[in-house]
């Protein structure tokens, strides 16, 4: 007991995520408020791919805005790096926020269509100066896109040049910029079909290797979840209903949820290859 | 005998400023009632124009070639007034998103009954009743009290729920779905394709399902068609094309999901190929170039 303090302060984690809590209105006479992120507690190592699983309406998207402080948490607490984010200044938390970027859905609408490849990626260096000298932005551009398995002549192009899964790359590209330490993944491929999936999940999964990034995945596709993450947090009316190693997950699910989504998920290799 | 549905050498081709594009090129295929066929391609494949073919839907520039028989009536090059009956008769349709299939300002109840009063002439009562024993057939509970709700009162599975029931209502031959669940939920796109299913298992009416995703084509169909560049590049029993799938592309499609392999590194992604950006000289070109992945 009293060696834990210090162990816990020699092995903190990446992210710590305590108690968290968001609703939404709750003014109107008959209806109480709507508890999107109900006391959600998690950490997150570097290396990590914790995966966030849950149906449209059960508080993913809103969890990932509440820990950038898109929308302010009404409670709980969001460390990273020593710090409560939650309690930062609006300044402090823009200084911060290079460190957690976010990779939206759909890479038609997340990409300005009137902004070059080029302008695209460097647009977050306007903001953040100091990441990366104005002489070394080229180069730097050019390796991105090396990184993200693009040819360097995309540099010139418009998003309406490219096809879905190069825009998300793109995107995938303009996050890593400012050199983040946790990329938060709001249903990145779910957008594209299956066919080209696979191209931008193995640019992220070997992005994820070389550079040690931690992950948050929020996604309803439970085979490509099994594929990617760590662990999983099945998300159910703004709580974790379950939590656990991927593997423990799919092979044993305890909540009666995690159940039904795994016995609606479709599969391709129906008796085939069975895992 | 004629068959329910006979598409023979069917070109589809758009005249846009960047040149000629040709979306279908040269597809033919035949289907009999109780048939399940599972359209299966990447965007740009050509599926969904092949799809909207079907009921004379293709707009201008687009031009079609080529012959759809259905029930041995031919439809391309036919009025939009005699193909306004083939489909309320013969063809139904769900699209992929269920608000564009809905109109938000009137009821559903109002929607529904629409289709029995104008098409079988029935009394507002009757079609009242119709529509709430049609409602309960794809699954809305208490049907009656939700009659006078409005579209954004119901939610998205709900909506496309009442689309197949639309589509579903005047009992056609074929019903065409276009990737109904793509925009839903995990947990409601399987009860909606189970409802597809059993729909079609009771009526005994034909399914054209156009769909990217293998694992849903592979539960709803009993042929898959797989479309590349316009162009089928592999037909065949279900349960053959996943134990034995012939075609390079067809295997690329399966080494790309996420289903079938066990670790990320084993996924198999497929080169991006603009399909649609085909030039002149490359449309002239009858077989596509296939992309063979490994």
């Amino acid at each position: 007991m009293m060696n834990n303090h210090i162990k816990i302060a020699a092995t903190s984690p990446l992210l710590e995520v305590r108690n968290l809590r968001k609703s939404f209105g709750g003014r109107r006479r008959n209806s109480g408020p709507i508890i999107a992120v109900d006391d959600i507690s998690f950490t997150l190592e570097p290396g990590e791919c914790l995966a966030v699983v849950g149906e449209s309406g059960s508080g993913k998207s809103t969890l990932a805005r509440t820990l950038l402080r898109l929308v302010e948490a009404d409670s709980g607490a969001v460390l990273y790096g020593g710090r409560d984010l939650l309690t930062l200044s609006h300044a402090d938390m823009q200084r911060q926020r290079r460190f957690l970027q976010m990779v939206f859905q759909d890479p038609y609408a997340s990409l300005h269509p009137r902004r070059t490849v080029a302008e695209l990626i460097s647009e977050p260096w306007e903001i953040h100066p100091g990441v990366v000298a104005k002489a070394e932005r080229k180069d730097r551009i050019e390796a991105l896109l090396a990184e993200v398995n693009l040819p360097k002549h995309f540099y010139s192009y418009y998003p309406n040049q490219m096809s879905g899964g190069q825009r998300q790359r793109v995107a995938i590209a303009r996050a890593l910029a400012l050199e983040p330490k946790i990329l938060i993944l709001d249903e990145p491929v779910s957008a594209l079909d299956v066919s080209v999936q696979a191209q931008v999940i193995k640019v992220l999964m070997a992005l994820q290797e070389r550079r040690g990034l931690a992950y948050i995945f929020i996604s309803h596709d439970l085979p490509l979840v099994r594929l990617v993450a760590h662990k999983i947090a099945v998300m159910h009316r703004g709580s974790f209903v379950e939590t656990g190693p991927t593997e423990t997950v799919f092979e044993n699910p305890t909540h009666e949820y995690t159940r039904s989504l795994l016995a609606s998920s479709l599969s391709t290799s129906k008796g085939v290859d069975a895992h | 005998m004629t068959k329910l549905l006979q598409v023979s050498d069917l070109r589809v081709t758009f005249e846009s400023g960047f040149g000629k594009v040709d979306a279908v090129r040269g597809v033919s295929f035949s289907m009999d009632m109780g048939d399940a066929i599972a359209i299966v391609g990447a965007s740009g494949s050509g599926k969904t124009v092949l799809g909207r073919s079907m009921l004379g839907l293709v707009d201008a520039p687009g031009v079609v070639h080529g012959s759809i028989r259905f029930d041995g009536e031919e439809i391309v090059g036919r009025s939009e007034k005699e193909l306004r009956d083939i489909r309320g008769l013969g063809i139904g349709m769900v699209f992929q998103d269920a608000l564009d299939g809905l109109n938000p300002v009137y009821s559903i109840g109002s929607q529904l009954s629409e289709i029995f009063t104008v098409r079988r002439g029935l009394s507002a009562s009757q079609a009242k009743a119709e529509s709430i024993r049609l409602m309960e057939q794809v699954g809305i509970h208490r049907a009656s009290e939700r009659y006078d709700n409005y579209p954004h009162q119901f939610s998205g599975g709900m909506r496309q729920r009442i689309c197949i029931a639309m589509a579903i209502g005047m009992k056609p031959k074929i019903l065409i779905a276009d990737e109904p669940t793509t925009a839903l939920d995990v947990t409601v796109q399987a009860g909606i394709l189970r409802l597809i299913k059993s729909l079609q298992t009771e009526t005994g009416m034909g399914l054209i399902f156009v769909t990217h995703d293998l694992a849903v084509a592979r539960m709803i169909s009993t042929r898959i068609v797989v479309m590349y560049a316009g162009q089928i590049v592999e037909e065949g029993l279900t349960e053959a094309i996943f134990q034995n799938p012939t075609h390079p592309y067809t295997r690329a499609l399966l080494a790309a999901h996420p289903g079938r392999v066990r670790s990320w590194r084993d996924l198999e992604p497929i080169p991006d190929a603009f399909v649609t950006d085909s030039s002149g000289s490359e449309a002239e070109n009858s077989t596509p170039q296939v992309v063979v992945t490994n």
